[in-house]
């Protein structure tokens, strides 16, 4: 029966008139640099942040002898370098949250800087419990996710993208019009075993000059190559040619406080899965 | 050689195939092509890796299988109905003969997946259930079922292909 069933699909295809194959070879080799690119810079951000986390550390030490306290895990600021400074950057109700983090990890409240052209912050994201089931993250939990860390405000356009697996959108209208988030999670490959988790995120901000998608950009990394990329754009999306006109509905630093969040990751808490799914099982996708 | 030689030697070997494959999934050789590229753009970026793999191919096939559902899933969760769909024309003028393409393309997509592996690609029974990461049982009832569909739709001289 197989060879009947095989000969008659062979049969059948031979009647069949393709398309030149065309240049499909090509066109996978020149898409594969472009990603290979774009991880390369994700990874180069990454490699930039780890210097940052080195000196972070040794500013721990420095001020080891300044009384301990728990920040909350969402919102401590280890250290900011906007300018030389080394006052904290204020993320959302920082100063006013010193509940328990859920890493339970004491960090000092500030730390030193770089001259970085962008900024780039050590955020104590605290370490997710361990107290469910993880699974595969999904794009339904991202935008779920998404969603409860987001200020308030009407959300629409939920969607993911045609070309990336983990790769989310959203709109945001805080009263002043809409404007379009998108986020991408991965992993950084890792050269050898693969650290822990961690419970303090490097975030770097960057703002892309030309590139109205990308006005904004935080990109968190925690030691385990577990990476994050909040693009606040400056437009909605467009149709492939154009994008509409939009504004940037997250400063910098909620865009940072977002993309260090402990439950970011490759695998997600597996009821965040379920209800992600659940609510956004079935959304539009996003080309450009 | 490098990797990017290496890649571009086996991809333009294996291309027409991998298209021939996604055609018989999809019954849209423009799709299939897109299909075809995307697998291989994945295949270039897990090169490393899927070249210590026992048989590439069937590595690049798996890649391509699951670029299909995830395509064929996107595009269901961006779609709505929006007219009912008529009964196709060989069931209202039997001597319209339905083809064996046409039948799989009535299979849900897993199924088709499934018989295009066993029967077009000669697969087992394991590395069908490998590639689309079912288990065996599944993997065997499905074609069961996939093939009594097959009987239903298919004209009554081509039944006997499935008389073994």
């Amino acid at each position: 029966m197989t060879e009947d069933l095989r000969a008659l699909l062979r049969a059948e295809l031979n009647n069949e008139r393709p398309p030149p194959l065309g240049d499909v070879v090509g066109a996978a080799l020149r898409e594969g640099r472009r990603v290979q690119r774009r991880r390369r810079r994700v990874m180069s951000v990454a490699a930039g942040c780890v210097g940052v986390l080195v000196v972070v550390l040794a500013g721990g030490v420095a001020a080891y002898s300044e009384p301990r306290r728990s920040i909350s895990a969402a919102d401590s600021v280890v250290a900011a370098s906007p300018a030389a400074t080394s006052v904290p950057v204020p993320l959302g109700h920082a100063a006013q949250k010193a509940a328990a983090s859920p890493g339970s990890v004491p960090v000092s409240p500030t730390a030193p800087t770089t001259l970085a052209p962008g900024r780039t912050l050590a955020i104590h994201s605290g370490v997710e419990r361990a107290a469910g089931a993880r699974e595969k993250a999904t794009t339904g939990a991202m935008l779920h996710l998404l969603t409860q860390l987001l200020p308030a405000g009407q959300l629409s356009n939920a969607a993911v993208s045609a070309a990336d697996d983990r790769y989310v959108q959203l709109y945001l209208d805080r009263g002043d019009g809409p404007g379009m988030v998108r986020l991408v999670v991965g992993q950084l490959p890792a050269e050898d075993t693969r650290p822990p988790r961690g419970g303090t995120a490097t975030v770097s901000i960057e703002h892309v000059p030309g590139n109205c998608l990308q006005d904004t950009v935080a990109v968190s990394r925690w030691p385990d190559g577990t990476a994050v990329q909040l693009d606040v754009a400056s437009c909605l999306a467009g149709d492939g040619r154009t994008n509409p006109p939009g504004r940037p509905v997250l400063s910098a630093d909620e865009a940072a406080r977002i993309a260090a969040d402990p439950r970011w990751g490759v695998t997600m808490d597996a009821d965040l899965v379920k209800a992600g799914n659940a609510r956004f099982g079935r959304v539009p996708v996003f080309d450009s | 050689m490098t990797d990017d030689e290496q890649f571009a030697e086996f991809a333009h070997a294996h291309a027409e195939r991998l298209r021939t494959t996604a055609f018989m999934l999809c019954r849209d050789w423009h799709l299939a092509q897109d299909l075809t590229q995307s697998a291989l753009t994945k295949l270039f970026l897990s090169w490393r890796r899927a070249v210590q793999a026992d048989n590439l191919m069937a590595y690049a096939q798996k890649i391509l299988l699951r670029v299909f559902l995830d395509h064929r899933r996107r595009r269901s969760s961006s779609e709505s109905t929006t007219a009912v769909m008529h009964e196709p024309a060989y069931r209202e003028s039997p001597e319209l003969r339905l083809t064996m393409l046409d039948a799989l393309a009535h299979l849900p997509e897993r199924d088709r997946a499934i018989v295009v592996l066993r029967y077009f690609e000669d697969y087992s029974v394991d590395r069908v259930a490998d590639v689309l990461e079912l288990p065996v049982s599944v993997v065997k009832s499905q074609t069961r079922r996939s093939l009594a569909k097959l009987r239903e739709l298919l004209a009554e001289d081509q039944l006997a292909l499935f008389a073994g």
